[in-house]
């Protein structure tokens, strides 16, 4: 694939996974404990499958930057706290996808990891350690939304027909 | 999906329920709620489940504390922004700490 066809693609990606994270944040609102979907962890996954590692960094970094400004929380608290979710989870696609795990596995710890990154983000800024006794419901549903989101990773990974 | 990840998302899912329940358990039947003020002197320290009516005096103005039903929240507050009482009830599901700025006062649920 030569240069200027990847960098169309990786934009595309790019564009997707912040008109996701943009739409879903604006039309589905947290449930209790804010727990979300997390829809955009879809095209993390498309993106180390059919690209790689500094791939997924450039999609990633994009994303967290774009959908903040458009969102308008950029450098604020919640963006600290959903940019550590982000790196943990970015981290646990990697190492899973070099052991070679099932996408649907990645997704799910990835998801986990997600939670767990924000938790850790929350403990430090707000140094209150009694909110991580939710981390067990937080993690319970992650698994839910986690095979949600590798479900349909998956489906689209079988239409996606790119040549690499 | 191979065997070994099907184990392991049984085994994190186990110790997930394990942990909540272990938490259910061990929650006790006191849990003391503490209001502090911006140099963390405890101003008052009360048992949520006593039903109750707490008036304070804080920097700005009158700050009122409900308790009612294993929960409380901030009502009637004297400050702009009334950002303590949009936070609304507070109990040991919903940890949140009530912060009112102009008044200096945190009201949290301890340990």
């Amino acid at each position: 694939m030569n240069r200027t066809k990847k960098i169309t693609y990786l934009t595309l990606l790019s564009a997707l996974a912040v008109i996701i994270n943009v739409v879903e944040n604006l039309f589905i609102p947290p449930f209790t404990f804010g727990i979300r979907f997390g829809l955009a962890n879809i095209i993390s996954l498309i993106t180390i499958k059919l690209f790689g590692i500094k791939e997924l960094a450039f999609v990633l970094i994009l994303r967290i930057l774009i959908s903040n400004l458009i969102k308008g929380t950029i450098f604020g608290m919640a963006f600290w706290i959903s940019t550590s979710g982000v790196i943990l989870s970015a981290i646990v696609i990697i190492i899973l996808d070099k052991l070679r795990a099932s996408l649907l596995f990645t997704s799910m710890f990835s998801a986990i990891a997600h939670s767990f990154g924000q938790m850790i983000a929350i403990v430090i800024l707000y140094n209150q350690i009694n909110i991580a006794s939710i981390l067990p419901i937080l993690i319970i549903s992650s698994l839910a939304t986690g095979v949600l989101t590798g479900l349909i990773s998956n489906l689209a990974l079988g239409r996606i027909k790119i040549r690499i | 999906m191979k065997k070994s990840e099907k184990i392991t998302i049984i085994i994190i899912f186990l110790i997930a329920v394990f942990f909540i329940i272990f938490n259910r358990i061990n929650s006790k039947d006191k849990i003391m709620v503490s209001v502090k003020d911006a140099n963390d002197n405890v101003l008052l320290s009360f048992d949520i489940n006593e039903d109750n009516y707490y008036t304070l005096q804080g920097s700005y103005g009158t700050f009122n504390i409900e308790v009612k039903d294993g929960k409380c929240r901030a009502i009637d507050v004297e400050c702009p922004n009334q950002i303590c009482v949009h936070t609304g009830w507070i109990s040991v599901d919903n940890p949140v700490p009530i912060i009112c700025l102009p008044n200096e006062l945190i009201v949290s649920i301890d340990e």
